[in-house]
Protein backbone atom coordinates (compact mmCIF):
# COMPACT_ATOMS: atom_id res chain seq x y z
CA UNK A 1 0.00 0.00 0.00
CA UNK A 2 1.63 3.70 -0.62
CA UNK A 3 2.82 5.36 2.24
CA UNK A 4 0.61 8.25 1.11
CA UNK A 5 -2.31 6.27 1.47
CA UNK A 6 -1.89 6.11 5.32
CA UNK A 7 -1.01 10.08 5.48
CA UNK A 8 -2.12 12.07 8.14
CA UNK A 9 -4.08 13.99 5.48
CA UNK A 10 -5.99 10.82 4.35
CA UNK A 11 -6.83 9.56 7.44
CA UNK A 12 -8.30 13.12 8.57
CA UNK A 13 -10.34 13.00 4.96
CA UNK A 14 -11.42 9.99 5.13
CA UNK A 15 -12.54 10.25 8.45
CA UNK A 16 -14.50 13.25 7.58
CA UNK A 17 -16.35 11.77 4.74
CA UNK A 18 -17.21 8.95 6.86
CA UNK A 19 -18.78 11.20 9.24
CA UNK A 20 -20.54 13.24 6.75
CA UNK A 21 -21.81 9.48 5.08
CA UNK A 22 -22.77 8.42 8.89
CA UNK A 23 -24.93 12.22 8.60
CA UNK A 24 -26.91 11.15 5.43
CA UNK A 25 -27.33 7.68 5.42
CA UNK A 26 -29.98 7.91 7.90
CA UNK A 27 -32.13 9.17 4.94
CA UNK A 28 -31.12 6.70 2.67
CA UNK A 29 -34.41 4.58 1.50
CA UNK A 30 -32.49 1.33 0.91
CA UNK A 31 -30.97 1.50 4.46
CA UNK A 32 -34.92 1.96 5.48
CA UNK A 33 -35.82 -1.11 3.53
CA UNK A 34 -32.74 -3.33 4.34
CA UNK A 35 -33.85 -2.46 8.35
CA UNK A 36 -37.14 -3.60 7.91
CA UNK A 37 -36.37 -6.81 6.61
CA UNK A 38 -33.94 -7.90 8.94
CA UNK A 39 -36.22 -6.55 12.02
CA UNK A 40 -39.43 -8.40 10.89
CA UNK A 41 -37.78 -11.49 9.62
CA UNK A 42 -35.63 -11.85 12.64
CA UNK A 43 -38.74 -11.63 14.58
CA UNK A 44 -40.58 -13.73 12.91
CA UNK A 45 -38.20 -16.40 12.14
CA UNK A 46 -37.95 -16.40 16.22
CA UNK A 47 -41.65 -16.55 16.60
CA UNK A 48 -43.07 -19.03 14.13
CA UNK A 49 -39.82 -21.67 13.86
CA UNK A 50 -40.69 -24.78 16.09
CA UNK A 51 -36.52 -25.74 16.49
CA UNK A 52 -33.69 -24.00 18.06
CA UNK A 53 -31.65 -24.76 14.99
CA UNK A 54 -34.13 -23.74 12.43
CA UNK A 55 -33.43 -20.14 12.72
CA UNK A 56 -29.82 -19.89 12.11
CA UNK A 57 -30.51 -22.11 9.12
CA UNK A 58 -33.29 -19.51 7.83
CA UNK A 59 -31.28 -16.52 8.56
CA UNK A 60 -28.67 -17.31 6.67
CA UNK A 61 -30.42 -17.26 3.28
CA UNK A 62 -31.41 -13.69 4.65
CA UNK A 63 -27.58 -13.24 4.41
CA UNK A 64 -26.81 -14.78 1.49
CA UNK A 65 -29.66 -13.19 -0.97
CA UNK A 66 -30.12 -9.53 0.92
CA UNK A 67 -26.94 -8.53 2.51
CA UNK A 68 -24.96 -8.32 -0.70
CA UNK A 69 -27.93 -6.53 -2.82
CA UNK A 70 -28.37 -4.10 0.00
CA UNK A 71 -25.01 -3.15 0.11
CA UNK A 72 -24.61 -2.86 -3.59
CA UNK A 73 -27.51 -0.65 -3.85
CA UNK A 74 -26.63 1.59 -0.71
CA UNK A 75 -23.35 1.70 -2.19
CA UNK A 76 -23.94 2.73 -5.78
CA UNK A 77 -26.56 5.35 -4.49
CA UNK A 78 -24.33 6.81 -1.76
CA UNK A 79 -21.68 7.32 -4.32
CA UNK A 80 -24.25 8.92 -6.82
CA UNK A 81 -25.64 11.20 -3.96
CA UNK A 82 -22.30 13.72 -4.23
CA UNK A 83 -22.26 13.62 -7.91
CA UNK A 84 -23.60 16.92 -8.82
CA UNK A 85 -21.06 18.31 -6.06
CA UNK A 86 -18.16 16.07 -7.14
CA UNK A 87 -16.20 19.05 -9.18
CA UNK A 88 -16.82 21.30 -5.86
CA UNK A 89 -15.67 18.13 -3.78
CA UNK A 90 -12.45 16.97 -6.20
CA UNK A 91 -11.53 20.50 -5.77
CA UNK A 92 -10.59 20.26 -2.55
CA UNK A 93 -7.02 19.21 -1.35
CA UNK A 94 -7.40 16.20 -0.06
CA UNK A 95 -7.17 12.62 -2.11
CA UNK A 96 -9.58 11.48 -3.83
CA UNK A 97 -9.49 8.33 -2.12
CA UNK A 98 -10.93 9.48 0.61
CA UNK A 99 -14.28 9.84 -0.55
CA UNK A 100 -14.45 6.45 -1.59
CA UNK A 101 -12.83 5.32 1.55
CA UNK A 102 -15.13 7.17 3.68
CA UNK A 103 -18.08 6.16 2.34
CA UNK A 104 -17.20 2.73 2.49
CA UNK A 105 -16.54 2.69 6.20
CA UNK A 106 -19.55 4.20 6.97
CA UNK A 107 -21.87 2.06 5.13
CA UNK A 108 -20.29 -0.96 6.20
CA UNK A 109 -21.14 0.13 9.75
CA UNK A 110 -24.83 1.28 9.25
CA UNK A 111 -25.14 -2.27 7.30
CA UNK A 112 -23.16 -4.23 9.92
CA UNK A 113 -25.46 -2.57 12.50
CA UNK A 114 -28.92 -3.17 10.73
CA UNK A 115 -27.95 -6.83 10.34
CA UNK A 116 -28.10 -6.96 13.90
CA UNK A 117 -32.15 -6.46 13.77
CA UNK A 118 -32.16 -9.90 12.43
CA UNK A 119 -30.48 -11.41 15.02
CA UNK A 120 -31.28 -9.69 17.74
CA UNK A 121 -34.86 -11.57 18.57
CA UNK A 122 -32.94 -14.67 18.77
CA UNK A 123 -30.44 -13.16 20.92
CA UNK A 124 -33.31 -11.92 23.23
CA UNK A 125 -34.34 -14.94 23.69
CA UNK A 126 -31.66 -16.85 24.29
CA UNK A 127 -31.71 -19.21 21.25
CA UNK A 128 -28.67 -20.43 18.70
CA UNK A 129 -26.49 -17.73 20.15
CA UNK A 130 -23.16 -19.06 18.89
CA UNK A 131 -24.52 -19.45 15.80
CA UNK A 132 -26.68 -16.34 15.42
CA UNK A 133 -23.15 -13.94 16.05
CA UNK A 134 -21.18 -16.86 14.14
CA UNK A 135 -24.23 -15.78 11.21
CA UNK A 136 -24.24 -11.96 12.01
CA UNK A 137 -20.16 -12.23 12.01
CA UNK A 138 -20.66 -13.48 8.24
CA UNK A 139 -22.84 -10.84 7.49
CA UNK A 140 -20.91 -8.25 8.13
CA UNK A 141 -18.03 -9.53 6.12
CA UNK A 142 -20.33 -9.74 3.12
CA UNK A 143 -21.48 -6.05 3.82
CA UNK A 144 -18.34 -5.10 3.80
CA UNK A 145 -16.95 -6.68 0.53
CA UNK A 146 -20.42 -5.78 -1.32
CA UNK A 147 -20.62 -2.51 -0.19
CA UNK A 148 -16.87 -1.72 -1.89
CA UNK A 149 -18.25 -3.03 -5.39
CA UNK A 150 -21.51 -0.68 -4.60
CA UNK A 151 -19.62 2.22 -4.04
CA UNK A 152 -16.85 1.51 -6.86
CA UNK A 153 -19.81 0.83 -9.28
CA UNK A 154 -21.51 4.08 -7.85
CA UNK A 155 -18.34 6.03 -9.34
CA UNK A 156 -17.74 4.42 -12.20
CA UNK A 157 -21.39 4.76 -13.40
CA UNK A 158 -22.72 8.24 -14.79
CA UNK A 159 -26.54 7.87 -13.82
CA UNK A 160 -28.26 6.32 -11.01
CA UNK A 161 -30.10 4.09 -13.20
CA UNK A 162 -27.52 2.54 -15.04
CA UNK A 163 -25.51 2.04 -11.62
CA UNK A 164 -28.46 0.21 -9.82
CA UNK A 165 -28.64 -1.90 -12.89
CA UNK A 166 -25.10 -2.29 -12.64
CA UNK A 167 -25.61 -3.40 -8.81
CA UNK A 168 -28.13 -6.15 -9.68
CA UNK A 169 -25.93 -7.62 -12.49
CA UNK A 170 -22.96 -8.23 -9.99
CA UNK A 171 -25.48 -9.51 -6.95
CA UNK A 172 -27.39 -12.34 -9.61
CA UNK A 173 -23.75 -12.88 -11.12
CA UNK A 174 -22.39 -13.80 -7.64
CA UNK A 175 -24.85 -15.49 -6.48
CA UNK A 176 -26.84 -17.08 -9.16
CA UNK A 177 -24.30 -17.47 -12.79
CA UNK A 178 -21.83 -17.94 -10.89
CA UNK A 179 -22.91 -20.87 -9.34
CA UNK A 180 -24.42 -21.98 -12.77
CA UNK A 181 -21.28 -22.13 -14.48
CA UNK A 182 -19.57 -23.80 -11.27
CA UNK A 183 -21.72 -26.77 -11.86
CA UNK A 184 -21.24 -26.55 -15.61
CA UNK A 185 -17.71 -27.26 -15.35
CA UNK A 186 -18.53 -29.42 -12.57
CA UNK A 187 -19.27 -32.01 -16.29
CA UNK A 188 -16.17 -31.01 -17.47
CA UNK A 189 -13.78 -34.43 -17.55
CA UNK A 190 -10.75 -31.86 -16.64
CA UNK A 191 -12.19 -31.02 -13.76
CA UNK A 192 -14.23 -34.07 -12.59
CA UNK A 193 -9.91 -35.55 -12.59
CA UNK A 194 -9.12 -32.44 -9.72
CA UNK A 195 -12.49 -32.06 -7.69
CA UNK A 196 -9.86 -29.86 -5.77
CA UNK A 197 -10.08 -27.15 -8.93
CA UNK A 198 -14.22 -26.91 -8.11
CA UNK A 199 -13.41 -26.98 -4.94
CA UNK A 200 -11.44 -23.91 -5.09
CA UNK A 201 -13.72 -22.46 -7.83
CA UNK A 202 -16.69 -22.13 -4.92
CA UNK A 203 -14.50 -21.07 -1.94
CA UNK A 204 -13.10 -18.27 -4.06
CA UNK A 205 -16.82 -16.67 -4.08
CA UNK A 206 -17.36 -15.00 -1.24
CA UNK A 207 -21.09 -16.03 -1.40
CA UNK A 208 -19.72 -19.64 -1.78
CA UNK A 209 -17.35 -19.34 0.86
CA UNK A 210 -19.94 -18.44 3.65
CA UNK A 211 -22.85 -20.77 2.37
CA UNK A 212 -20.14 -23.67 2.97
CA UNK A 213 -18.92 -22.28 5.96
CA UNK A 214 -22.10 -21.88 7.36
CA UNK A 215 -23.01 -25.60 6.75
CA UNK A 216 -20.25 -26.93 7.79
CA UNK A 217 -20.33 -25.51 10.91
CA UNK A 218 -23.97 -24.61 12.19
CA UNK A 219 -25.15 -28.03 10.55
CA UNK A 220 -22.20 -29.89 11.03
CA UNK A 221 -22.56 -31.05 7.31
CA UNK A 222 -19.51 -33.18 6.09
CA UNK A 223 -17.12 -31.46 3.31
CA UNK A 224 -15.69 -34.02 1.53
CA UNK A 225 -15.08 -34.46 -1.69
CA UNK A 226 -15.28 -38.31 -3.48
CA UNK A 227 -11.59 -39.35 -2.96
CA UNK A 228 -11.00 -37.01 -0.47
CA UNK A 229 -8.54 -33.97 -0.95
CA UNK A 230 -5.64 -32.80 1.58
CA UNK A 231 -6.71 -29.09 -0.05
CA UNK A 232 -10.66 -29.42 1.59
CA UNK A 233 -8.80 -30.35 4.88
CA UNK A 234 -6.10 -27.69 4.82
CA UNK A 235 -9.68 -25.77 3.99
CA UNK A 236 -11.64 -26.63 6.69
CA UNK A 237 -8.92 -26.09 9.29
CA UNK A 238 -8.62 -21.95 8.72
CA UNK A 239 -11.41 -21.62 7.32
CA UNK A 240 -11.90 -18.35 9.52
CA UNK A 241 -9.07 -17.09 8.05
CA UNK A 242 -9.40 -18.15 4.84
CA UNK A 243 -13.02 -15.56 4.84
CA UNK A 244 -11.12 -12.58 6.77
CA UNK A 245 -8.84 -12.78 3.99
CA UNK A 246 -11.03 -13.62 1.21
CA UNK A 247 -13.38 -10.55 2.35
CA UNK A 248 -10.12 -8.27 1.99
CA UNK A 249 -8.83 -9.22 -1.12
CA UNK A 250 -12.87 -8.49 -2.44
CA UNK A 251 -13.08 -5.62 -0.18
CA UNK A 252 -9.60 -3.81 -1.38
CA UNK A 253 -10.45 -4.82 -5.20
CA UNK A 254 -12.99 -2.81 -6.04
CA UNK A 255 -11.30 0.17 -3.72
CA UNK A 256 -7.71 -0.01 -5.39
CA UNK A 257 -9.34 -0.06 -8.99
CA UNK A 258 -11.64 2.83 -7.97
CA UNK A 259 -8.91 5.31 -6.31
CA UNK A 260 -6.60 4.23 -9.09
CA UNK A 261 -9.53 5.73 -11.55
CA UNK A 262 -10.35 8.49 -9.43
CA UNK A 263 -6.57 9.84 -9.45
CA UNK A 264 -7.50 10.10 -13.00
CA UNK A 265 -10.73 10.55 -13.61
CA UNK A 266 -11.78 14.16 -15.41
CA UNK A 267 -14.88 15.34 -13.17
CA UNK B 1 -0.32 34.27 -8.84
CA UNK B 2 -1.75 32.08 -11.30
CA UNK B 3 1.03 31.15 -14.37
CA UNK B 4 -0.27 29.19 -17.47
CA UNK B 5 2.10 27.93 -20.15
CA UNK B 6 1.51 26.37 -24.03
CA UNK B 7 -1.46 25.04 -22.08
CA UNK B 8 -3.71 22.65 -24.27
CA UNK B 9 -6.89 20.24 -23.93
CA UNK B 10 -8.61 18.59 -26.31
CA UNK B 11 -11.59 16.23 -26.14
CA UNK B 12 -11.10 14.01 -28.77
CA UNK B 13 -10.07 15.21 -32.29
CA UNK B 14 -11.60 18.99 -31.08
CA UNK B 15 -9.17 21.09 -29.71
CA UNK B 16 -10.76 23.32 -26.78
CA UNK B 17 -7.43 25.26 -25.36
CA UNK B 18 -4.91 25.93 -27.98
CA UNK B 19 -1.66 26.40 -26.13
CA UNK B 20 -2.92 29.32 -23.65
CA UNK B 21 -0.05 31.39 -22.30
CA UNK B 22 -1.37 33.74 -19.55
CA UNK B 23 -0.74 34.92 -16.17
CA UNK B 24 -2.72 36.24 -13.27
CA UNK B 25 -1.58 38.70 -11.10
CA UNK B 26 -1.90 37.84 -7.23
CA UNK B 27 -4.29 41.46 -5.95
CA UNK B 28 -6.04 41.25 -8.78
CA UNK B 29 -9.52 40.45 -10.08
CA UNK B 30 -9.62 38.84 -13.69
CA UNK B 31 -12.23 38.23 -15.54
CA UNK B 32 -12.43 35.87 -18.63
CA UNK B 33 -14.71 36.32 -21.15
CA UNK B 34 -16.23 34.24 -23.73
CA UNK B 35 -18.81 32.85 -25.92
CA UNK B 36 -20.06 28.76 -25.08
CA UNK B 37 -17.95 26.59 -25.74
CA UNK B 38 -14.78 29.06 -25.84
CA UNK B 39 -12.73 26.94 -23.28
CA UNK B 40 -12.85 29.25 -20.20
CA UNK B 41 -14.78 26.62 -17.72
CA UNK B 42 -12.26 24.16 -19.15
CA UNK B 43 -9.39 26.68 -18.70
CA UNK B 44 -10.65 26.54 -15.02
CA UNK B 45 -11.37 23.19 -14.35
CA UNK B 46 -7.68 22.21 -15.33
CA UNK B 47 -6.68 24.88 -13.11
CA UNK B 48 -8.47 23.15 -10.14
CA UNK B 49 -6.81 20.27 -10.67
CA UNK B 50 -10.47 18.05 -12.12
CA UNK B 51 -8.98 17.93 -15.75
CA UNK B 52 -5.41 17.24 -16.98
CA UNK B 53 -3.73 19.25 -20.04
CA UNK B 54 -2.61 17.54 -22.55
CA UNK B 55 0.22 19.75 -22.70
CA UNK B 56 1.79 22.63 -21.41
CA UNK B 57 1.71 23.86 -17.76
CA UNK B 58 -0.22 25.58 -14.89
CA UNK B 59 1.11 26.82 -11.77
CA UNK B 60 -1.17 27.88 -8.97
CA UNK B 61 1.39 30.30 -6.82
CA UNK B 62 4.61 28.22 -7.84
CA UNK B 63 3.10 25.04 -7.76
CA UNK B 64 2.48 22.61 -10.59
CA UNK B 65 -1.45 21.56 -10.93
CA UNK B 66 -0.10 18.59 -12.84
CA UNK B 67 3.01 17.16 -10.89
CA UNK B 68 1.35 18.39 -7.22
CA UNK B 69 -2.47 18.22 -7.59
CA UNK B 70 -3.24 18.39 -3.96
CA UNK B 71 -0.49 21.03 -2.71
CA UNK B 72 -1.84 23.16 -5.97
CA UNK B 73 -5.52 22.77 -4.72
CA UNK B 74 -4.61 24.50 -1.47
CA UNK B 75 -3.96 27.08 -2.93
CA UNK B 76 -7.03 27.66 -4.25
CA UNK B 77 -10.86 27.43 -3.88
CA UNK B 78 -13.20 26.91 -7.05
CA UNK B 79 -16.75 27.79 -7.32
CA UNK B 80 -17.80 25.54 -10.53
CA UNK B 81 -20.66 26.72 -12.74
CA UNK B 82 -24.33 25.88 -11.34
CA UNK B 83 -23.03 23.61 -8.02
CA UNK B 84 -25.50 21.60 -6.09
CA UNK B 85 -24.59 20.04 -3.07
CA UNK B 86 -25.59 17.23 -0.83
CA UNK B 87 -29.60 17.78 -0.82
CA UNK B 88 -29.83 16.30 3.03
CA UNK B 89 -27.38 18.30 4.94
CA UNK B 90 -27.85 21.66 5.88
CA UNK B 91 -25.72 24.72 4.64
CA UNK B 92 -24.28 24.64 8.20
CA UNK B 93 -23.47 20.59 8.72
CA UNK B 94 -21.65 21.50 4.85
CA UNK B 95 -19.76 24.34 6.20
CA UNK B 96 -18.19 22.47 8.89
CA UNK B 97 -17.97 19.25 6.72
CA UNK B 98 -15.35 21.21 4.31
CA UNK B 99 -13.70 23.44 7.34
CA UNK B 100 -13.00 20.13 8.49
CA UNK B 101 -11.98 18.70 5.33
CA UNK B 102 -9.53 21.36 4.76
CA UNK B 103 -8.47 21.68 8.39
CA UNK B 104 -10.20 25.19 8.50
CA UNK B 105 -11.26 26.95 12.00
CA UNK B 106 -15.22 26.51 12.51
CA UNK B 107 -15.09 30.07 13.82
CA UNK B 108 -15.38 30.98 10.37
CA UNK B 109 -18.63 29.34 9.80
CA UNK B 110 -20.87 31.97 11.22
CA UNK B 111 -19.85 35.01 10.32
CA UNK B 112 -19.63 33.30 6.23
CA UNK B 113 -23.38 32.54 6.70
CA UNK B 114 -23.99 36.22 7.75
CA UNK B 115 -21.94 37.57 4.86
CA UNK B 116 -24.31 35.46 2.26
CA UNK B 117 -27.18 36.09 3.95
CA UNK B 118 -27.99 32.63 4.92
CA UNK B 119 -28.15 32.57 9.05
CA UNK B 120 -32.22 31.93 8.95
CA UNK B 121 -31.65 29.10 6.61
CA UNK B 122 -28.67 27.82 7.85
CA UNK B 123 -30.11 24.20 9.01
CA UNK B 124 -32.49 24.09 5.78
CA UNK B 125 -31.55 20.85 3.99
CA UNK B 126 -29.67 22.33 0.85
CA UNK B 127 -32.64 20.38 -1.66
CA UNK B 128 -34.86 22.80 -0.10
CA UNK B 129 -32.55 25.62 -1.17
CA UNK B 130 -33.77 28.49 -3.97
CA UNK B 131 -30.89 28.30 -6.82
CA UNK B 132 -29.86 31.96 -5.58
CA UNK B 133 -29.45 30.87 -2.00
CA UNK B 134 -27.75 27.77 -2.94
CA UNK B 135 -25.30 29.56 -5.28
CA UNK B 136 -24.84 32.16 -1.82
CA UNK B 137 -23.94 28.78 -0.11
CA UNK B 138 -21.76 27.68 -3.00
CA UNK B 139 -19.94 31.49 -2.05
CA UNK B 140 -19.73 30.71 1.45
CA UNK B 141 -18.04 27.84 1.08
CA UNK B 142 -15.75 29.01 -1.84
CA UNK B 143 -14.49 31.45 0.91
CA UNK B 144 -14.73 29.09 3.58
CA UNK B 145 -10.62 28.25 3.64
CA UNK B 146 -9.33 31.80 2.94
CA UNK B 147 -7.47 30.54 0.07
CA UNK B 148 -5.35 32.51 -1.60
CA UNK B 149 -6.49 32.24 -5.34
CA UNK B 150 -10.58 32.12 -6.07
CA UNK B 151 -11.61 30.38 -9.25
CA UNK B 152 -15.52 30.68 -10.22
CA UNK B 153 -16.73 29.93 -13.01
CA UNK B 154 -19.86 32.28 -13.86
CA UNK B 155 -20.65 32.88 -10.25
CA UNK B 156 -24.13 34.77 -9.73
CA UNK B 157 -25.90 33.44 -13.07
CA UNK B 158 -29.44 32.50 -10.69
CA UNK B 159 -28.63 35.54 -8.15
CA UNK B 160 -30.75 38.57 -8.12
CA UNK B 161 -29.42 41.74 -8.96
CA UNK B 162 -29.03 42.73 -5.39
CA UNK B 163 -26.68 40.00 -4.46
CA UNK B 164 -24.74 39.68 -7.39
CA UNK B 165 -23.83 43.49 -6.66
CA UNK B 166 -23.26 41.94 -3.20
CA UNK B 167 -20.45 39.12 -4.93
CA UNK B 168 -19.32 41.00 -7.18
CA UNK B 169 -18.50 43.78 -4.13
CA UNK B 170 -16.92 41.23 -2.25
CA UNK B 171 -14.51 39.21 -4.59
CA UNK B 172 -13.32 42.53 -5.47
CA UNK B 173 -12.19 43.40 -1.49
CA UNK B 174 -11.39 39.45 -1.54
CA UNK B 175 -8.63 40.94 -4.48
CA UNK B 176 -7.87 43.80 -2.15
CA UNK B 177 -6.81 41.83 0.24
CA UNK B 178 -4.44 40.61 -2.03
CA UNK B 179 -6.07 37.28 -3.67
CA UNK B 180 -6.17 36.28 -7.23
CA UNK B 181 -9.79 36.57 -8.03
CA UNK B 182 -9.95 34.64 -11.78
CA UNK B 183 -13.63 34.83 -12.95
CA UNK B 184 -15.80 33.97 -16.20
CA UNK B 185 -18.33 35.43 -17.01
CA UNK B 186 -20.92 36.71 -19.43
CA UNK B 187 -22.33 39.45 -17.57
CA UNK B 188 -19.40 41.86 -19.18
CA UNK B 189 -21.35 45.20 -17.62
CA UNK B 190 -21.02 44.16 -14.03
CA UNK B 191 -17.76 42.86 -13.77
CA UNK B 192 -16.01 45.13 -16.02
CA UNK B 193 -16.19 48.12 -13.83
CA UNK B 194 -14.59 46.31 -11.05
CA UNK B 195 -12.07 44.11 -13.25
CA UNK B 196 -8.37 45.15 -13.27
CA UNK B 197 -8.17 43.33 -16.38
CA UNK B 198 -10.75 41.89 -19.13
CA UNK B 199 -8.82 38.25 -20.86
CA UNK B 200 -11.06 37.04 -23.87
CA UNK B 201 -11.42 33.73 -24.46
CA UNK B 202 -12.25 32.60 -28.20
CA UNK B 203 -11.75 29.22 -29.83
CA UNK B 204 -9.32 28.11 -26.80
CA UNK B 205 -7.19 31.11 -27.31
CA UNK B 206 -6.62 33.53 -25.13
CA UNK B 207 -6.73 36.99 -26.48
CA UNK B 208 -5.54 40.54 -25.49
CA UNK B 209 -6.21 42.36 -22.56
CA UNK B 210 -7.32 45.15 -23.67
CA UNK B 211 -10.83 46.08 -22.15
CA UNK B 212 -13.33 47.18 -25.25
CA UNK B 213 -16.39 49.59 -24.44
CA UNK B 214 -19.52 47.42 -23.42
CA UNK B 215 -22.61 48.68 -23.43
CA UNK B 216 -24.28 48.43 -20.15
CA UNK B 217 -27.19 45.60 -21.08
CA UNK B 218 -27.62 45.08 -17.20
CA UNK B 219 -27.74 47.20 -14.01
CA UNK B 220 -24.22 47.82 -12.96
CA UNK B 221 -23.53 47.79 -9.20
CA UNK B 222 -21.94 50.63 -7.59
CA UNK B 223 -18.01 49.74 -7.52
CA UNK B 224 -16.45 49.85 -5.04
CA UNK B 225 -13.15 50.35 -6.17
CA UNK B 226 -11.98 52.25 -9.38
CA UNK B 227 -11.17 49.91 -12.13
CA UNK B 228 -7.55 49.83 -13.15
CA UNK B 229 -8.55 49.43 -16.45
CA UNK B 230 -10.62 52.36 -18.64
CA UNK B 231 -14.26 52.91 -17.61
CA UNK B 232 -16.29 51.65 -20.00
CA UNK B 233 -18.79 53.99 -22.24
CA UNK B 234 -22.25 53.78 -21.26
CA UNK B 235 -24.35 53.05 -24.18
CA UNK B 236 -28.40 53.96 -23.72
CA UNK B 237 -30.03 50.04 -22.94
CA UNK B 238 -30.69 48.87 -26.23
CA UNK B 239 -33.38 46.75 -26.94
CA UNK B 240 -31.77 44.01 -28.86
CA UNK B 241 -30.63 41.10 -26.03
CA UNK B 242 -27.93 41.35 -23.84
CA UNK B 243 -26.47 37.74 -25.13
CA UNK B 244 -26.50 38.98 -28.99
CA UNK B 245 -24.53 42.23 -27.47
CA UNK B 246 -22.13 40.31 -25.98
CA UNK B 247 -21.44 38.03 -28.85
CA UNK B 248 -21.35 40.76 -31.79
CA UNK B 249 -18.84 42.27 -29.66
CA UNK B 250 -16.64 39.48 -28.84
CA UNK B 251 -16.98 38.33 -32.43
CA UNK B 252 -16.23 41.56 -34.06
CA UNK B 253 -13.06 41.65 -32.00
CA UNK B 254 -11.68 38.47 -31.82
CA UNK B 255 -8.04 37.82 -33.21
CA UNK B 256 -7.30 34.29 -31.92
CA UNK B 257 -4.61 33.21 -34.29
CA UNK B 258 -2.28 36.63 -34.16
CA UNK B 259 -2.44 36.74 -30.52
CA UNK B 260 -2.07 33.61 -28.50
CA UNK B 261 -0.85 35.34 -25.74
CA UNK B 262 -1.90 37.23 -23.07
CA UNK B 263 -0.33 38.39 -19.81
Amino acid sequence: MPERWLSAPLVRATRTYARRELQTVVRNRFLHVFSLIMAGAGTLLVTLSGSDGSVPVALLQLVLYVVPLFALLMGVSAAHEELDERAFLFSQPVPRVAAVFGQWLALWLVLGLAQGLAVLPGLLTGRSVGALLQLWLYGVLLGGIFTAWGVALGYRTSDRARGVISGLLVWFGALVLYDLAALMLSHVGFIQRVPELWVALLMVNPLDAVRLSALTSMQDVPFTTPEGSRLVEVWLSVLPLWLIALTGFWTALPLWLTSRRLDHIEV
Amino acid sequence: MIEVEQLSKRYGSLPVLREVTLTVASGQLTTLIGTNGAGKTTLLRVLAGLTAPDGGSARLNGVDVVRRRTEAQAQLAFLPQAVRFHPALSARQLLRFYADLRATERRRIEPLLAEVGLEDAADRPSGQLSGGMAQRLGLALMLLPDAPILLLDEPGVSLDPTWRAQMVALLRAEADRGKTVFVTTHLLAEWQPVSDRMLRCEDGCILDTAPAPVPAILPTPAPTRTSATPPPSRAKPSAIPALVLCRQWLTTRCRCARSPEAG
